[in-house]
């Protein structure tokens, strides 16, 4: 019964996520759900590092505009098809990522920000620099959509509609492995050496190999996110490597809540649409799209997700007490409970704002 | 132009600029050391700095270009502080990310607002310093106002210096980024000492956008470039480390104009970023390390 009130939900999400291209049709809309699609798989693989191990990166573009790079290289120059791509993609990343690895994880805090931010900077200036090979500023075009199967009959993905069922499927299956890896014993590793390294690594879990670990795997998750991309929008140019899109996923993942799987999905929402919705504000949209997040991050310290399963528990904790009361326990007293609670901080406050005043005002005669 | 002329021309090109770079870096380095955090919004306090020198000397005439520094470096120092009690003091107790993504936000409101103020294809501002121009020998060319940035620069280097050194809030100031905890049992507030870092690196950036307005074209979105180039200053001299950073700048400067001017201006950020990736490597903590600041 409580397999059945968990799944139930995830199973009717899925089935609006599939049906969404049929039911909701607008181009425009659906372009942006393709790329929050993206962008969500790249958040995970964000997650992942930062969430998981308790690296803060700065550099995560840098995998995902090197692994855009390399298919669009093959793929429009070469002519290989979209899946050799995928590999030549997620071996670069991944061989990159390993390279890039042995300076960089065993620097800590500070430092490992600044030199992942290195990392992007000359990434994004080799882009820039070398544009006999990858275009230079004005991009490198004509990367081809994917297509599965051969000749006329393969089936194409260059449509939008097409696309999201790609990009829908390639997050669900990321959102399945990341979930199996963190829930595997590598995974325990994982928040091992992200609560108490020395700990860890007095039980006999070698830090730098789970950090070195999670590292590769976060950049080849983001070099798949790079992949779909340059397949989905067919060109790429130097401002994959900007500081926007660390800023983007670094709100994503804070804002859905850090160390949690559904976290980067729900932030990849908030990013995504927020600023659709203040486009009514026309040159204001970024200051209010900042005031938001500004408020967002000191007010829900967990993350959105964090804060509805605090909210959550917190419920459940006052069930179990009310039952055990032998009284009852549906929303609405829980939400007069709310209230209550919620009122009685207001008069505490004023009471003691009162006591304060008037304490003043007896010294003052 | 001679050879030799050329390289001396670029050296003090560089020079200049690296001045520049210092006064915004060791902003951030101060920041770094003291508040342990990576203050996202000082690129963009520098290029207030330069816009607000600029709105100063079109509001009035009679306002000339020191007293339009002496205005911008003021305000731009109340709006440190405001960056500091609006973004950093909420949160300054929950880990080194969360302060650093209110930093982002706040530096994206800045500029959103620098946006709509001063829209258009940026703006330059002019002295008379910009027309004097001086032969100190062969062909090399400076003007006044590079001769100006760099020794107010330099003053201002050493009013720094020995205000850590010899004042008694410098000396809480660096006491506070040794050990926080033994600093807040000598009777040393760190919150006001947290406030007053940022407040000294609003004003050495604005210091440093006042000066540099008059040599380059200044535009709103320039706050993420000099930034990035905090961050490398930093980085090639060592974190929370202020002579780390007067070296890292004045090197970042010299080899920016000598590898533009002698060799080609697409190398020199692949350059750059090279070096940084070897100290890196070769001396992780930077040049000159990171012991205080």
């Amino acid at each position: 019964m409580a397999k059945a009130k968990q799944t139930l939900p995830i199973l009717v999400l899925l089935g609006v996520a599939f049906a969404l291209p049929h039911i909701w049709d607008r181009p425009y809309y659906m372009h942006l759900m393709v790329l929050l699609w993206i962008m969500a798989i790249f958040a995970i693989s964000y997650n992942l590092y930062l969430g998981f191990l308790g690296g803060f990166s700065m550099g995560q573009p840098a995998f995902f505009g090197v692994g855009g790079y390399a298919t669009g290289l093959v793929t429009a120059k070469l002519d290989w098809p979209a899946g050799l791509g995928l590999l030549v993609a997620v071996g670069v990343v991944g061989v990159g990522a390993f390279i890039i690895g042995f300076p960089a994880l065993r620097l800590k805090g500070p430092y490992f920000v600044l030199i992942t931010i290195a990392l992007l900077g000359i990434v994004g200036n080799l882009s820039n620099t070398l544009y006999k090979v990858t275009g230079g500023s004005s991009g490198l075009r004509n990367i081809p959509a994917p297509v599965i199967g051969v000749g006329n009959k393969g089936w194409d993905f260059h449509t939008t509609n097409y696309f999201y069922y790609l990009a829908l499927g390639f997050l669900i299956v990321t959102y399945l492995l990341v979930h199996w890896l963190i829930y595997s014993r590598i995974g325990r590793g994982f928040i091992a050496v992200r609560d108490n390294e020395d700990l860890a690594n007095s039980l006999g879990i070698n830090p730098f190999r789970y950090k070195m670990i999670g590292f590769i795997a976060s950049a080849v998750i983001s070099g798949v996110a790079g992949w779909l991309y340059a397949h989905y929008v067919h060109i790429l140019d130097p401002t994959v490597f900007g500081f926007n899109y660390v800023f983007d996923v670094m709100f994503m993942v804070i804002l859905g809540g850090t160390g949690t799987l559904p976290g980067p999905v729900v932030g990849a929402f908030i990013v995504v649409f927020i600023p659709e919705i203040l486009r009514m504000a026309a040159e204001w949209r970024m200051f209010y799209f900042a005031l938001f997040m500004l408020a967002m991050i000191i007010f829900m310290p967990m993350g959105l997700w964090g804060f509805v399963k605090m909210q959550q528990m917190r419920y459940q904790e006052w069930k179990a007490m009310r039952l055990a009361e032998g009284l009852s326990a549906g929303l609405p007293s829980y939400l007069m409970y709310l209230g209550k609670e919620y009122w009685g901080k207001v008069t505490d406050f004023t009471s003691l704002m009162r006591a304060k005043f008037r304490r003043g005002a007896d010294q003052e005669v | 132009m001679s050879q030799f002329d050329l390289v001396m021309q670029q050296i003090i090109n560089g020079l200049v600029q690296g001045s520049v770079y210092v006064l915004i870096a060791v902003g951030f380095t101060l920041c770094l050391g003291v508040l342990k955090l990576i203050n996202v919004a000082q690129g963009h306090l520098y290029m207030l700095g330069a816009f607000m020198t600029y709105q100063a000397l079109e509001w009035s005439t009679s306002i000339n270009y020191p007293m339009a520094i002496v205005i911008s470096v003021i305000i731009v120092s109340f709006i440190g502080l405001c960056v500091h009690y609006i973004g950093i003091w909420p949160v300054q107790r929950r880990g080194e990310i969360a302060p650093i993504l209110t930093t982002v936000a706040l530096a994206f409101m800045i500029e959103n607002i620098a946006i709509i103020v001063w829209p258009g294809s940026g703006r330059s501002i002019e002295t008379s310093l910009s027309d004097n121009v001086r032969n100190p020998f062969g062909q090399v060319h400076i003007t006044d106002q590079r001769v100006m940035t760099f020794i107010a620069a330099i003053s201002l280097m050493l009013l720094l210096y020995l205000f850590l050194q010899r004042t008694r809030a410098g000396k809480a100031m660096r006491a506070t980024t040794q050990n926080q905890m033994s600093a807040s049992l000598m009777g040393i507030n760190p919150e006001y000492m947290r406030a007053l870092a940022m407040v000294l690196s609003a004003f050495l950036a604005a210091a440093g956008g006042a000066f540099m307005g008059p040599l380059f074209t200044i535009l709103p979105n320039m706050g993420l470039l000099y930034l990035f180039k905090a961050m490398i200053v930093v980085l090639i001299g060592g974190m929370g480390n202020v002579p780390g950073a007067v070296v890292g700048g004045l090197m970042l400067g010299m080899m920016e104009t000598l590898i533009g001017g002698l060799w080609s201006a697409a190398w020199v950020n692949v350059a750059v970023f090279g070096l940084i990736i070897l100290i890196l490597i070769v001396r992780p903590k930077g040049l000159l390390g990171s012991k205080g600041i």
